[in-house]
């Protein structure tokens, strides 16, 4: 396959399964397709437990897949060392929400920036001159260079993950909740410097989040994810403003709207009881036990995933027929109705 | 109405080996009874060493008070610590963030809300059982029977706020102040217990301060807002009215930040510079050298300013039209 025209990754059927004591097994994912173009940005949303991490890492090739296939370019990933495995893992990096843990405390931000480059088999020189180059880049004066990490902000240490990922040269980047941390200011200064480096770079961006405001801004595609599974999976836009399954309707309803009282949505969906246990899903649809549309058939047959226009899959049996509501009010609502 | 708590001029400040640092400075607000109170600001304001230190829980060998806490016209600041015990849990009541760091792994959740129950009304073992399941009951936790025999770490995050919540009330105290309560659940969750604490203040009566950094969160919960910066209070508005017209750039610029308001991959707007530290303390008007309105009078201290049922430590004020959450 072309290389310009492959999706940068791609999955089919993916699973993940940890196995428990007992002969119990945690299927954290559980048969997940996706695929992602370049310079895209796709972004995951779920709550805790629904497996948006343990995809993120598979993604990269930090957990070995139990099933399914992973491709990136178009081709599968090596399988052995010396067989170009080296560049396919230098390729895509793995961002975490916590900067501090991931980093060396005993070691200064150069170090830690320039360290990836050695392992690649750089000479010292001129990992530290890219490391340098790469944290400019990001927002960081030459001068943070010898610090350690407990002298730096929350932001500042961020930044520096991010420059650490980016001097390999990357074409796939996964970030997994790395603004959740941070005030709303430096959140929003993270996200435009994520949204100029794809530019520059022609950079391609799996985004991981629990935060919807956050997702629906700077994704191309967003899949939602419940229980190991995607239960849909759209054009951004369309996915928040038009969303076709009830529980991507109840995160929509469930997110906070800093709006006076007159505008907000008057009707606040909220789900009962919280997401079960992923070592024994529910039978059928795993969303129907907090599901208030819920019939029978939803506890006896799994709905798959089904396109209903052009790139919006949904998981319910009942898509066509719910009247689901999405992002409606607030100052687009009001710009919509003239006021 | 009598305010229920009223606090004037509360600075608090810790000894460190740098030396003395001004934490908060110059907080004061009135909060009626049942009035739900929003208090938003970034890392480091000052709003979450405001709420333990209304409480008197702060580490008492370094930290020293200034101003007054007046609980129903008593001042709390210089109150004997053995009558502070009388006050908190019992008529002011705290919860936090991570409820598995507030309780303690060792009692069961019941055990823990008996001892409120025993401790402040005397109640006997099988009262305060009673009294607990019930409520657990209230809280919106499943099988309360069970539960009050199980420990935090057999509960999940949502159940351990419930658990922390019902312990908070177990007093039926006049006000609970709650430090970021939801900041660690999922929205779903989150959605449950702003639910919760809604419907519990109406039912009692409980004045609430609401320490958040999500507008969001206080735009649904909260009558008032007070916003802080650098350890002092900037704007204190009824909440629907600083959503639609911020008075203090900074507030308009919290608001303005939120990925929401901006259009689909647009670039989001964000507060130039970050905030200072501590130990250099900007003179005169404490957000100027990030603001976009300063001007070269703003070097001068600048008092909080009332006005039209709101006050604004801002002098431009009257004249800037600044952005909230609408347009």
């Amino acid at each position: 396959m072309n290389v310009a025209t492959a999706p940068v990754v791609s999955a089919r059927n993916l699973e993940v399964h940890f196995p428990l004591r007992g002969g119990e097994t945690v299927k954290a994912v559980d048969g997940v397709d996706l695929s992602v173009a370049a310079g895209q940005t796709f972004g995951i949303i779920g709550e805790s437990g629904s497996g948006k991490s343990t995809l993120g890492r598979a993604l990269v090739g930090m957990l070995k897949p139990t099933r399914g296939s992973l491709e990136y370019d178009g081709a599968a990933p090596p399988r052995r060392r010396g067989g170009g495995q080296g560049r396919a893992r230098r390729d895509r990096q793995i961002i975490f929400q916590d900067p501090h843990s991931a980093m060396n405390p005993r070691m200064t931000i150069l170090q830690s920036a320039s360290e990836p480059l050695i392992i690649a088999g750089k000479s010292r020189r001129v990992a530290e001159a890219r490391a340098v180059a790469m944290m400019e880049r990001v927002g960081l004066e030459p001068g943070f260079a010898d610090r350690y990490p407990h002298e730096l902000s929350g932001g500042q240490k961020a930044r520096v993950n991010i420059a650490r990922a980016l001097t390999l040269e990357p074409r796939l980047l996964v970030c997994d909740e790395i603004v959740a941390a941070l005030d709303v200011s430096i959140q929003a200064d993270m996200l435009n410097l994520l949204a100029d480096l794809q530019n520059d770079m022609g950079l391609t961006y799996v985004f991981i989040t629990h935060d919807l405001g956050v997702v629906s801004h700077i994704s191309d595609w967003i899949a939602v994810m419940y229980l190991g599974v995607f239960v849909e999976v759209g054009p951004a836009l369309e996915l928040s403003w038009a969303p076709r399954h009830p529980y991507t309707e109840a995160l929509l309803s469930a997110e906070p709207e800093p709006y006076p009282a007159a505008m907000r949505s008057q009707s606040r969906i909220i789900l009962k009881g919280e997401i079960p246990s992923p070592v024994s899903p529910p039978s059928g649809c795993r969303f129907r036990t907090r599901c208030r549309f819920a019939k029978d058939i939803c506890a006896t047959e799994r709905p798959p995933l089904r396109e209903l226009s052009p790139g919006h899959l949904t998981a319910c049996h009942f898509a066509e027929e719910l009247p689901l509501s999405g992002q409606k009010r607030g100052p687009m609502a009001a710009a919509e109705a003239g006021t | 109405m009598q305010p229920v708590l009223s606090v004037r001029n509360m600075g608090v400040s810790l000894r460190t080996r740098q030396g003395v640092m001004q934490i908060t400075d110059d907080v004061s607000f009135d909060l009626a009874p049942g009035e739900r109170l929003g208090v938003v600001g970034e890392s480091g304001c000052g709003k979450s060493v405001t709420g333990l230190a209304l409480l008197r829980l702060m580490p008492r060998h370094i930290t020293s008070v200034t101003g007054q806490v007046l609980l129903d016209g008593e001042d709390l600041v210089k109150m004997p610590e053995r009558h502070m015990r009388r006050v908190r849990g019992r008529r002011m009541a705290m919860i936090f963030q991570e409820p598995m760091s507030a309780l303690d792994p060792v009692f069961t959740v019941g055990q823990q809300i008996g001892e409120a129950i025993r401790t402040h009304f005397g109640a006997g073992k099988a009262e305060a059982r009673e009294r607990a399941v019930d409520l657990l009951d209230r809280v919106g936790i499943p099988d309360p029977e069970r539960r009050h025999d199980e420990y935090p770490h057999q509960l999940s995050g949502g159940m351990r706020q419930r658990a922390m919540i019902a312990i908070a009330l177990a007093c039926q105290p006049d006000v609970l102040i709650a430090d970021e309560p939801t900041t660690a659940l999922d929205v779903t969750i989150q959605a449950q217990i702003i639910d919760l604490l809604l419907r519990l203040s109406e039912e009692a009566g409980t004045a609430l301060i609401f320490i958040t950094h999500d507008i969001g969160v206080v735009a649904e919960t909260c009558h008032r807002v007070l916003t802080m910066y650098l350890g002092q209070v900037v704007e204190d508005a009824p909440t629907d009215r600083v959503l639609v017209r911020p008075r203090h750039p900074y507030t308009s610029g919290l608001m303005r930040s939120l990925p929401k308001l901006s259009g689909w991959k647009e670039p989001l707007q964000s507060i130039p510079g970050r905030v200072p530290s501590l130990t250099a303390i900007p003179p005169g008007c404490r957000f100027a050298p990030r603001c976009a309105y300063a001007e070269a009078a703003c070097i001068q201290p600048q008092a909080i300013l009332a006005r039209n049922g709101r006050r604004v430590r801002c002098r431009r004020e009257a004249e800037l039209h600044l952005k909230g959450t609408l347009s």
